[in-house]
């Protein structure tokens, strides 16, 4: 498995009035040609932090962004021009991340101008093909963003991150400001378009219902450290880190007959520039001992083939 | 794709649907109208040369052979401030676009690029910002000299910053906006960024602001004139021709209330357009 | 069965603006009784956020509003805004979104609490500080008198929409009316709010209509649903019988583009998106996303049809598939 891009030991710190915030602690992953990695966590665990990192539109304390070979941290200037023409992204909301002052093919089309230099017919027809691409039609070329609603904008930002031709998409968290069943519609092109396309996944989400649908390989953070990642099938299986179980058991079911809130979990999470020692999750975990709230913090382990985990007690033991 | 636009059109397409019914935008601009048509068809409309003296007949009070009067040298002062208005008209133009042209640029760096930049630039800006209104033009004047050009470039010198400073608010707003990052994300240069995504987003404020001080340049610019660092004989300015009545208003009242009334009537007009401009623009009218 | 804390029968609502009356509701008839929790489902558009406005008499001036309601067998004259807050003032809360924005960043929690309760029930000041704790008890926030001298920015979000909730119960309301409360905050927090909502609606009788466009929220919650769209109430059901037997059309393609855990396979998708209240398509405002529609769907407005389950307006309903062979 040929690994795309690969993120070693990446380090983001931030100095606030109230102390060092650890936005992403020590973060290692890969993402292999073809696959969707998603990371999930709660507010403050650092996955938009990872995701701008990704980008390079946020420098990183340490570590390292290897791209396709090349890393992207301490790149030249128009490597990183060259590199950013294999990553596309598509942001949260609809409503700003479109320049509201250009047409929507110019803005579908602007990459092509710049990077590829293409004007006229040529331009014409990339774009009425990247419309095709994400189900519009090439006759809302001519249209404002705010003449679209909130889906067909998602679908506009995807043909642009598209145009041209990336091997990897960084999604952050692009259905959840869309009404429900428009939401599944996005997901669904997406994950023809993966296919289609042989696409690169780096998907940002709050929502282990669309992770689970979208992606291959999962990784789980808290805090600014990943707790538990591997292949998605097998954690929301079998899931080993007690944080990975308390998401999975606190998302709302569909099913009226059979609430999962009659417990609801204790504790909430702490603040980033404020960690506890130890394990971060401890004073949340009911498996927690006094092992886990003492420094060091607890080591990934493996606890089958590529499915690790970081804690002292994890589920199954 | 069978999903049918149906949200309300863009900026401008409202924008006619709100200033209608703005009457005193339509008395604005119908006097504003008629004081371009008079400074462009000055020489049709002036009954004498605006320049000549003519001792028989000075301080003439308003007759059918003087409109208006003539001043103390005897020249028709209908003439004059026929003529003024052409002086007047330039200079808040001139001044209004210099400033916001210089002032922009300034405004959408800081607010782009943010931090040592930014700290730099607004640093400047608010040197010239703390001075009281028309100190800075006297000091410049005292600096480069009296007349109709030093006055005008000393008012630009003393505008352009509140442009940076109107600019640099809008440009750090939308710089910070997604599609902004999304550009940066696709690898384009910040050059094509500033103009092409933020400027487009961030000028509007900065276009209110030009319709409001075309009229206040008008006035400082007069001012200038009136304390005698502006316009100089044989210069036609309404300032200056309210300046050199000062001795003989009290009992020549014709000779002080006709240019200053013209600069009463142009301040005033130009400012209900600014505010019909204002409420035009301001997407925030739409909530009226 | 109790009488109904609070009925609104046809109620409708439109916007005026410069050109003409744009309507959002259409005729939206609900019940909330005693205790009893109701949700209120629906896309942008489909009036979910404007309904409940109306019934506390928050709409803006713009607003032409007709139709009837009840509440606690008291007329409400809710075409008149201010009477009717006059009416609901102290009997009936809201607490919405963004927790922060209800409170002044520049006061504590407890002087803002104390300056609300004392200023509703012309208690001394100290009376108040022991309500208010005591609502900060009740919503189980930790550490309830740090909490009193905190700032809105010191705390979390979920913090924060525990003190609102603590805030909205001073006043001991019949009528909880929650605006998506729970949008914003991570799902284990979500989790904690959700489970004390119901707790209090519970233990004090409270009547709540709980806004969201989220049906899992949904389902762990309420006792019974009602979903608009377009500005009319397409179906209205109890919980259980809403998620597993849905009548009308939209209900069950909604059900069907629900994400959720164990559902790894493609989604059904709606086609298209809500319509415009200023541009609603004719006859029933589903039908050009309705994959059953019929030629009467996309005439004739479809009427409300009572069974024992519900009420639903389909023309086409999902149960009468049932008897045919397929």
């Amino acid at each position: 498995m040929s690994e795309l891009l690969s993120v070693r030991n990446l380090v983001k710190r931030y100095e606030t009035p109230r102390g060092t915030v650890h936005a992403v602690d020590d973060v290692s992953f890969e993402i292999p040609v073809g696959h969707s990695v998603a990371v999930v966590g709660e507010s403050g665990c650092g996955k938009s932090t990872l995701a701008l990192s990704v980008l390079q539109l946020v420098a990183p304390t340490s570590g390292q962004v290897n791209f396709d070979g090349t890393d992207l941290i301490g790149a030249s200037r128009s490597a990183l021009t060259r590199l950013r023409r294999e990553i596309g992204v598509v942001f949260q909301d609809p409503a700003s991340s479109l320049n509201p002052r250009m047409r929507v093919g110019d803005i579908v089309g602007e990459p092509l101008r710049v990077h590829e230099k293409l004007r006229g017919r040529s331009l014409h027809d990339r774009v009425t093909k990247l419309f095709n691409d994400v189900g519009l039609t090439a006759d809302a070329m001519d249209r404002y963003p705010h003449q679209f609603s909130g889906g067909q904008r998602q679908r506009i930002s995807i043909a642009r991150a598209l145009a041209l031709e990336p091997k990897l998409i960084v999604l952050d968290e692009p259905t959840s400001a869309l009404d429900v069943s428009v939401q599944a519609q996005v997901l669904n092109l997406l994950q023809d378009l993966k296919a289609r396309k042989n696409l690169s996944y780096l998907y940002i989400s709050h929502s282990l219902a669309t992770v689970e649908y979208l992606a291959d390989i999962l990784i789980v953070m808290y805090l600014g450290r990943v707790i538990e990642k591997g292949p998605a099938d097998d954690i929301f299986r079998d899931p080993r880190h007690p944080y990975t179980r308390l998401l999975i058991d606190s998302a709302p079911s569909l099913d009226p007959l059979n609430r999962r809130l009659s417990r609801p979990p204790s504790g909430e999470i702490p603040s980033p520039s404020n960690r506890p020692a130890g394990c971060h999750f401890a004073s949340r975990c009911s498996r927690a001992t006094d092992l886990c709230r003492k420094d060091p913090q607890p080591d990934e382990i493996e606890r089958a083939s590529n499915h690790r985990v970081t804690c002292h007690h994890p589920i199954g033991t | 794709m069978s999903e049918a636009a149906v949200l309300p059109k863009g900026r401008f397409a409202g924008a006619f649907e709100r200033v209608r019914g703005n009457a005193a935008f339509f008395v604005g601009v119908v006097v504003f109208g008629l004081i371009i048509l008079v400074a462009v068809f000055a020489p049709l409309i002036a009954t004498h040369d605006p320049l000549k003296i003519d001792f028989t007949a000075k301080l003439a009070a308003p007759s059918t052979a003087h409109l208006f009067g003539t001043d103390e040298l005897g020249r028709d002062i209908f003439s004059r401030v026929v003529y003024g208005a052409r002086t007047s008209l330039t200079i808040g133009l001139i001044v209004t676009v210099l400033s916001a042209l210089i002032g922009t640029p300034f405004g959408l760096v800081a607010g782009y690029f943010g931090g040592r930049i930014e700290w730099a630039i607004m640093r400047m800006m608010d040197v010239f910002i703390a001075f009281p209104p028309l100190l800075l033009p006297i000091a410049i004047t005292a600096a480069v000299g009296q007349g109709l050009y030093e006055a005008m470039l000393a008012l630009t010198v003393s505008f352009f910053p509140w442009y940076a400073r109107i600019v640099h608010g809008e440009a750090k707003r939308i710089s910070g906006q997604l599609f902004v990052k999304s550009a940066r994300a696709q690898g384009f240069s910040n050059l094509r960024i500033m103009f092409r995504h933020v400027l487009p987003n961030a000028w509007i404020p900065a276009i209110i602001q030009a319709s409001m001080d075309f009229g206040y340049t008008i006035l400082a610019a007069a001012s200038l004139s009136f304390i005698g660092i502006g316009a100089k004989e044989p210069d036609l300015e309404w300032g200056l021709m309210v300046a050199l009545s000062r001795s003989k208003f009290l009992d020549y009242w014709w000779v002080a209330l006709v240019p200053g009334l013209a600069i009463f009537l142009t301040v005033f007009a130009v400012n209900l357009i600014g505010d019909g401009v204002n409420d035009m623009l301001d997407p925030k009218g739409d909530s009226k | 069965m109790t009488a109904p804390l609070l009925e609104i029968n046809d109620l409708r609502v439109g916007f005026r603006n410069r050109r003409a009356v744009v309507q959002v509701l259409h005729g939206v008839s609900l019940d909330i009784r005693p205790g009893e929790i109701v949700g209120l489902v629906g896309e942008s558009g489909s009036g979910k956020s404007t309904t409940p406005l109306a019934m506390l008499g928050l709409l803006p001036a713009n607003a032409v509003i007709g139709g009837q309601a009840r509440f606690e067998n008291r007329t409400l004259d809710i075409a008149n805004p201010a009477a009717t807050r006059k009416i609901l003032g102290g009997r009936a809360s809201l607490i919405f979104q963004q927790p922060l924005k209800a409170f002044s960043p520049y006061a504590t929690f407890g002087r803002q609490l104390v300056d609300a309760i004392s200023a509703q029930t012309g208690m001394s000041r100290t009376d108040a500080g022991k309500v208010a704790l005591a609502a900060l008890e009740d919503v189980q926030m930790p550490d309830p008198e740090g909490a009193m001298a905190r700032y809105p920015h010191q705390v979390s979000g979920g913090q924060a929409q525990r003190v609102m909730i603590a805030l909205a119960l001073s006043c001991n309301p019949k009528l909880l009316v929650a605006d998506e409360p729970t949008t914003a905050l991570d799902v284990t927090v979500q989790a904690q709010v959700l489970h004390l909502i119901r707790e209090l609606a519970k233990s004090r009788g409270i009547g709540v209509l709980f806004i969201t466009h989220d049906l899992g929220v949904v389902a762990e919650l309420c006792d019974r649903v009602v979903v608009l769209y377009a500005g009319r109430v397409c179906e209205t059901a109890p919980v259980a019988g809403l998620f597993h037997h849905p009548q009308h059309r939209y209900t069950r393609a909604l059900l069907g583009s629900m994400p959720h855990l164990g559902s790894a396979q493609a989604f059904e998708t709606i086609p298209g998106s809500a319509p415009s209240p200023a541009a609603l398509p004719s006859g029933c405002a589903f039908h050009p996303r309705c994959a059953a529609a019929t030629e009467r769907c996309r005439t004739e407005l479809p009427q409300m049809v009572t069974t024992e389950a519900g009420r639903f307006a389909c023309w086409n309903p999902v149960g009468s598939d049932k008897g045919r062979v397929v």
